[in-house]
């Protein structure tokens, strides 16, 4: 390469100029115009004053809404009144004065919260308690875990699962009691299905991991035993008298909820609360006056008279509940 | 229409429900309430063959309870299913199902049952006028070893009905429906 030799040679093809400066600019330099060339900027001013050119259209000078809006032609608004046909027809059907409207009673339905007895609120702490006892004979019961609901809490049981020693042969049926305070609420029976040493796999109906389904509901200061019985294989031949000496634990999920009295379907305080069938609507002249005092503004209107066949007027003209319309 | 004193009860409430989280318990046909019992009962019978037809499961719901049944097992214990052997589900006098999956096992493809046993789906309300019925049929000449097991919960329903029956589903309640909603709502 010498040293004369220019790197890039741009190719210019001597054509004939048209009536367009941008096509005159691609034919006379023959690369995309991409990068300013000096003189870019005049360029139109000099050619127009050449008088070679026709000046196009500056953007700054161009009403780009009207150019592109050319087609659109304006229409008056039609309404499409809803509800009866004399609706907002004020030639037929003069309009009247309108009731006083209330103000819109905002959150009329407060956060939905499910009871503690249904599922398990923020405060709620899990519970697996884990229970386990020797079982010594057959056909004897022996309670493999009590638990007593502390004051202010309420434990709702979700699952009850169990495990048996492996010594305890295929086909050992054994039986599961569940008491609240004493009074026996669920009992079933299960068996040693397989000898799988999977106990998830070993019994018919529950384990650890695949815990009975068993919804209770045990409230403060209950008590909740979970026994079991070992019956033996069927037919059932076993006494008390018959030795076993093997090992059971028992599992209960569930929940132990701060308690909230909630029953028939209150929210009272949670410890002290009143008892079933005492006066639940002590509390609302203290509520009133608070919400009052909350909100003066509201008070002319709860106290105002509204009677049904002003608010039928009202709707009658209006067609429809919500169909306020904005009239222009 | 309300007098004003009630107009002023009723925003006293509406105000409260403002003012405090909302209770708002699932129906008894939904999920347990706060008087409900649980019903989980399974049993592990050995039936003797038999041309009748044998109960197995019983349910009975306590007085002033409706009883949601959920779930059920009903399956010989050890495969192959046995040719005899059926099952059916009855509410009172009524059959409810004849034809119960016989698969009720896991995967008894290969020929035994793998535990634990599979629920059955089930939905079924009943009175305490009624009672909740699962029989077996051992038609094969040998005694039959049968797992069977009911799952679900008794309601507090002092009524007697089923409750919701004839009624909307999503009404809010005829109180606030036609008090509230109406005048106070826009």
């Amino acid at each position: 390469m010498s040293k004369n030799e220019p790197l890039f040679v741009m190719p210019i093809k001597p054509v004939k100029r048209t009536n367009n400066i941008a096509v005159d600019r691609e034919l006379w330099t023959g690369v995309p115009c991409i990068v300013p060339r000096p003189g870019d900027q005049n360029l139109p001013d000099r050619q127009m004053q050449e008088g070679t050119v026709e000046p196009y259209p500056q953007v700054d000078n161009m009403d780009i809404d009207r150019e592109m809006w050319t087609f659109y032609t304006d229409a008056p608004r039609r309404e499409a009144p809803e509800g009866p046909p004399n609706a907002r027809r004020p030639e037929v059907a003069p309009q009247k004065a309108l009731p006083t409207r209330r103000p819109p009673f905002f959150p009329m339905f407060g956060e939905r919260i499910c009871p503690p007895y249904q599922c398990p609120g923020v405060w709620a702490r899990p519970v697996h308690q884990i229970g386990a006892d020797c079982l010594g004979f057959y056909e004897t019961e022996y309670t493999l875990l009590s638990f007593n609901v502390p004051d202010t809490r309420l434990l709702l049981i979700e699952g009850i699962g169990y495990e048996l020693q492996d010594a305890l042969p295929v086909g050992e049926i054994f039986t599961i009691r569940v008491r609240r305070n004493g009074e026996t609420l669920a009992e079933w029976q299960d068996i040693v299905a397989a000898a799988d040493p999977n106990p998830v796999r070993r019994y018919a109906f529950g384990s650890f991991l695949n815990p009975v389904a068993f919804r209770l509901r045990v409230d403060r200061t209950q008590n909740v035993t979970i026994s079991i019985t070992v019956n033996g294989p069927l037919p059932f031949a076993k006494t008390s008298a018959d030795p076993l000496n093997i090992e059971a634990k028992v599992i209960l999920y569930g929940y132990l909820d701060q308690l909230r009295d909630t029953r028939e379907g209150g929210q009272r305080a949670r410890v002290a609360g009143p008892e079933r069938g005492q006066d639940r609507f002590a509390h609302i002249p203290e509520q009133a006056a608070r919400y009052l005092a909350a909100m003066p503004e509201l008070e002319p209107y709860l106290q105002e008279k509204f009677d049904d066949e002003d608010m039928e007027q009202y709707y009658a003209e209006m067609g429809t509940m919500g169909g306020a319309v904005d009239v222009e | 229409m309300l007098k004003p004193e009630q107009q002023l009860d009723l925003a006293t409430i509406l105000g409260y429900l403002k003012e405090a989280p909302t209770p708002v318990r699932a129906p008894g046909w939904e999920d347990q309430g706060y008087w409900g019992r649980p019903v989980a009962q399974s049993h592990i019978r050995s039936i003797p063959s038999s041309p009748l037809w044998q109960s197995i499961e019983e349910v009975r719901p306590p007085t002033e309870y409706n009883t949601v049944l959920r779930h059920y097992v009903a399956t010989p214990l050890y495969l192959p299913y046995p040719a005899g052997l059926s099952f059916r589900l009855r509410v009172d006098q009524g059959i409810l199902d004849m034809n119960l999956l016989p698969g009720v096992d896991r995967a008894h493809a290969g020929g035994i049952n793998q535990f634990q046993l599979v629920k059955q789906k089930l939905q079924v309300v009943i009175t305490d006028a009624d009672v909740f019925v699962m029989e077996v049929l051992n038609t094969s000449g040998v005694e039959q070893v049968v797992a069977s097991a009911v799952y679900g919960w008794h309601y507090y329903d002092p009524d007697g009905e089923l409750s919701g029956a004839g009624e909307s589903r999503v009404d809010a309640g005829s109180l606030v429906e036609d008090l509230a909603l109406r005048h106070f709502d826009e």
